[in-house]
């Protein structure tokens, strides 16, 4: 008989801590070097030629008025290295994005050890 | 430019900052730095605008101090795509044309600055004298020797920087011959016997050659000629193989060792510099051309 309301306590208390997070939208690049040839930094494709290293500050976007604060641990990781690495860069939530090989991978975003999307990075020819 | 740590060696080098502002990324020629057009004919280095493909060079990364990455003061460097270029025992060897990043990474691989040079293939080699300018031709005297450094540039007239190993040949050895390592940009060239003859540079194929005309009679033959044959801009007075008596730049008549600016009377046979250069688009008024 009590069970029921404990229940039910529970999935309100869950959803009303849901509502009082942030809600990924999406991710947004903000350049932070200028490579010497054009790269590509759309919130859900990056593009770049071999041997090019950006460097972006990366911020989760949320679509509620919750944002992704510190306490959120941002993580990049490439899917294939030897396509395109990503680095960590010298401050918190910078990145550095790295053409290695022609070709097309992912790059898995995951905060709190939790993955949240995987974005597209394609890798062009060296560019001379 | 020139800096030494500790009681060791620092070979000399040349800075440009990072683009992410946290220090500056040195660019070293190797030890045997007179293979690399970016140290030649000077006691330092310059931080090249390209780099040419199978030129090894090093590079290291000093931090700036009021930086506020938290990173010891001098960082290691590391190509970001070993495609582009490799790095063994701390040389790096550019490999492909195109843009290739350098990454100055703290203890912990986080990447605390960042560079690209330009990696291009030769497509010309030059000759350059010791001012650093391009010459078409060369004279000097027998019995003397004079400077020359082969240098490589792209399509678009770019210096190429790295070091390369040159491989030499003169034509007619009975009029001048090479007196340094054959495997160098920068030789020293003497004059045998009067003449004219074709000193040529090669790399990997691209090849260059420059006209060397020798002025005088056979080294250990007494002689004079008029040096002014052919720019009528860079020398001015007679030489004389034997004696050494020659002002090549200022018009006056003198007895100099072009080595050490003493009047002493030079034995042609004994080495002592005394080029005659003839540059491009030299002004005769600047006083470069001839000098040793």
């Amino acid at each position: 008989m009590s069970r029921l309301p404990l229940a039910a306590l529970a999935a309100v208390t869950a959803s009303l801590l849901t509502a009082c997070g942030p809600d990924y939208s999406g991710t947004q690049f903000n350049p932070r070097s200028t490579a010497p040839v054009p790269v590509s930094l759309e919130p859900n494709r990056i593009t770049l030629p071999v041997g090019i290293a950006v460097t972006a500050r990366v911020e989760p976007q949320s679509s509620n008025s919750h944002p992704y604060d510190e306490y959120y641990q941002l993580r990049l990781t490439s899917q294939d290295p030897n396509i395109a690495d990503v680095l960590r860069g010298p401050l918190e939530r910078e990145f550095v994005f790295i053409g290695v090989n022609e070709g097309s991978t992912c790059v898995d975003v995951v905060m709190n050890d939790e993955f949240y999307e995987c974005i597209e990075i394609i890798v062009e020819p060296p560019a001379s | 430019m020139l800096s030494c740590t500790g009681s060791f060696y620092d070979p000399p080098y040349d800075e440009s900052e990072g683009e992410l502002g946290n220090g500056d990324f040195r660019y070293r020629c190797l030890s045997s730095g007179k293979t690399d057009a970016a140290c030649l004919f000077s006691e330092g280095a310059v931080f090249p605008g390209a780099v040419a493909i199978g030129a090894p060079f090093e590079m290291d990364y000093s931090k700036d101090p009021e930086s506020e990455v938290d990173s010891p003061a001098t960082l290691a460097v590391q190509p970001a795509a070993e495609r582009m270029i490799s790095r063994t025992a701390g040389v790096f060897t550019p490999h492909e044309a195109g843009y290739a990043a350098l990454l100055a990474l703290s203890s912990s691989s986080d990447v605390v600055d960042v560079i690209h040079l330009r990696i291009a293939p030769i497509a010309r080699v030059a000759f350059w004298n010791e001012s650093r300018l391009e010459v078409t031709k060369l004279s000097v005297s027998a019995g003397w020797t004079t400077q020359v450094a082969a240098v490589p540039f792209d399509t678009t007239d770019e210096l190429l920087s790295g070091s390369l190993p040159f491989a030499w040949t003169i034509e007619d050895e009975a009029i001048a011959v090479i007196e340094t390592e054959p495997s160098a940009n920068l030789i020293e060239l003497r004059g045998v016997a009067g003449g004219v003859t074709t000193l040529t540079a090669d790399i990997d194929g691209v090849q260059a050659s420059i006209e060397i005309t020798v002025l005088g009679g056979a080294a250990t033959t007494s002689s004079a000629s008029d040096t002014d044959s052919d720019s009528g801009t860079t020398t001015d007075g007679d030489t004389d193989a034997t004696t050494g008596d020659t002002d090549m730049t200022s018009g006056t008549s003198s007895d100099t060792d072009m080595t050490s600016g003493t009047t002493d009377d030079t034995d042609a046979t004994t080495g002592t510099t005394g080029p005659l250069l003839e540059p491009l688009d030299l002004d005769p008024e600047d006083g470069q051309g001839g000098q040793p």
